[in-house]
């Protein structure tokens, strides 16, 4: 790549077109992406972790039957079949009851799949959750053996993980990815990852960097400066061309002329346009890292449709976040002030992957 | 509006770029999302000496109890068809999140067609697969399964 921006014409019409296709999808605002955040319980204790949960959570698990109103809700206004359930925790395998949970799901017809850290997953739990009707989940691997289990605070953190992923691969009626969140320890082991998750028979691989809030927000080993910020944008694109996995950089941030080089699809935040979600105190929100400043209703004092029709405004319309070093840039009519979770409590950006893509360092 | 979204998506292709659509999940297809498979499944019912069985009743049962028929959108928990006098029998376009379930065999018609047989099943992964469309993104291709059955006939009970 020679340079990040200023954008070569390719991109600039590329991204023309996308904001008319865009500005579509924000008016049409169909549900198709629901997270539930089942639990708070976790399994382990990761450095990263968005949600700071805990083995004892401060909530309980929320009881089904309460997010299968909400399912029934989404069903009298759109096809359940469209509208694709996320399981997301905590950690969704903490759940003795996931696999009724993901019965019931299925069987009022909306698909559902889950994000694991793989720990408690073992052959005949996975089976089981087949038989429930799982068909996609992703599972976190954050390096090699003594880098994962640094990042997850588990000793058998990396072996259980990939016996999962090993099962999954078996279950050839399961459509899995594995994430990975690229840091300053493992950021030199990405070619020596890619062949592991090949030669165990992975096909689709995310990574992401780690934005700064939750417990990451005050630990320095977890961000990349923009020298390595840039590696990894030249490893994906170097990985998507040689076709042997397929490699995607995560849903955030604007990349200038990685654009379209590093992820299938051009950068838009989809928060609150096609992604919502129902967290563990009910709270109706998009994606389960979005601050709570940023919730429009709740599951106990809200129809959720009605919340997801009527209310959302702040994610729809994103003139607001044209502030900071948003209120100049040129780019913002792409990107849109990046991806909601990254806003503070205040409204302010936390993190521009432009500028640290720009970065001397 | 839904052709200027075609065209403007076709020309996102020709620059090289993938458009989001409502089809591939919201363009989310590298994010979450669900795998969706097309698939229409045929064959021939016959008796033990191989002649065709015309009424048989086949009806498409998927595993999960859920799935659209992809010609018009509408919810179906089964999809009912019946043998032709050449045996054959064809189900609607299906969709599914997989090609998982079992075809149901019964003979409605009585004494009619050669007599009265029995009822059977088949599970769809006893069917011979032919991908007719690829894969791309969750979109996991279109599929045909031909699936042929033997039905044995139901003899009255000797005392």
């Amino acid at each position: 790549m020679e340079k990040i921006t200023p954008l070569t014409l390719r991109h600039r019409l590329g991204l023309e077109i996308a904001r008319k296709l865009r500005q579509e999808q924000i008016k049409e605002h169909p549900l198709r992406q629901l997270f539930w955040e089942c639990t708070l319980r976790c399994n382990l204790h990761c450095r990263h972790c968005g949600s700071d949960c805990k083995k004892e959570a401060g909530f309980a698990d929320m009881p089904l039957k309460d997010f299968l109103r909400v399912l029934d809700q989404v069903a009298e206004r759109t096809d359940p079949h469209k509208v694709f359930v996320i399981l997301t925790g905590g950690e969704p395998l903490v759940r003795e009851d996931l696999e009724v949970c993901g019965r019931a799901i299925y069987d009022r017809g909306f698909p559902w799949g889950m994000v694991t850290n793989g720990l408690y997953l073992t052959r005949d739990r996975l089976n089981r959750l087949r038989a429930a009707g799982l068909h996609t989940a992703t599972v976190s691997l954050d390096g090699l053996e003594e880098e994962h289990n640094w990042m997850r605070g588990h000793r058998e953190s990396f072996a259980r993980a990939l016996d999962a992923i090993r099962f999954l691969v078996d279950a050839t009626d399961v459509v899995f990815d594995v994430v990975t969140c690229v840091n300053r320890r493992n950021i030199g082991q990405l070619e020596a990852i890619k062949q592991l998750l090949i030669d165990t028979g992975v096909k689709q691989w995310r990574v992401f960097t780690i934005f700064p809030s939750g417990r990451a927000a005050k630990d320095p080993a977890l961000q990349l400066t923009g020298e390595e910020f840039r590696r990894l944008m030249e490893f994906i694109r170097t990985t998507r061309k040689e076709g042997r996995i397929h490699l995607s950089y995560g849903c955030e941030g604007f990349l200038g002329n990685y654009e379209g080089e590093v992820r299938d699809q051009l950068f838009f935040c989809q928060a609150g346009v096609v992604v919502g979600s129902v967290l563990i105190d009910g709270s109706i929100s998009a994606c389960p890292s979005i601050r709570a400043d940023y919730h429009q209703g709740n599951i106990y004092q809200d129809n959720f449709m009605d919340v997801w029709e009527q209310r959302f405004h702040p994610y729809r319309d994103r003139e607001w976040m044209r502030t900071g070093d948003c209120a100049t840039c040129q780019y913002f009519r792409y990107c849109l002030g990046n991806g909601m979770h990254l806003r503070d409590g205040e409204g302010k950006l936390m993190f521009c992957h432009l500028k640290r893509l720009e970065d001397k360092v | 509006m839904l052709t200027t979204t075609r065209v403007l998506s076709g020309l996102l292709a020709l620059l090289g770029f993938s458009a989001c659509s409502d089809e591939n999940g919201g363009g989310m297809s590298e994010e979450y999302g669900s795998p969706i498979v097309d698939y229409q499944v045929k064959g021939q019912v016959t008796d033990a000496e191989g002649n065709p069985i015309d009424g048989i009743q086949v009806i498409a049962k998927p595993a999960y109890g859920v799935y659209t028929d992809a010609t018009n959108s509408s919810w179906k928990n089964a999809d009912t068809t019946y043998t032709d006098a050449e045996g054959n029998f064809e189900s609607s376009l299906l969709q599914n999140v997989a090609m998982e379930g079992k075809l149901l065999f019964e003979d409605v018609d009585g004494e009619a067609n050669g007599g009265v047989f029995q009822t059977d099943s088949a599970s769809l992964q006893e069917a011979e697969t032919v991908q007719l469309e690829e894969r791309d993104g969750w979109y996991m291709g279109r599929y045909e399964l031909i699936l042929n059955k033997q039905l044995a006939k139901d003899e009255p009970k000797q005392d």
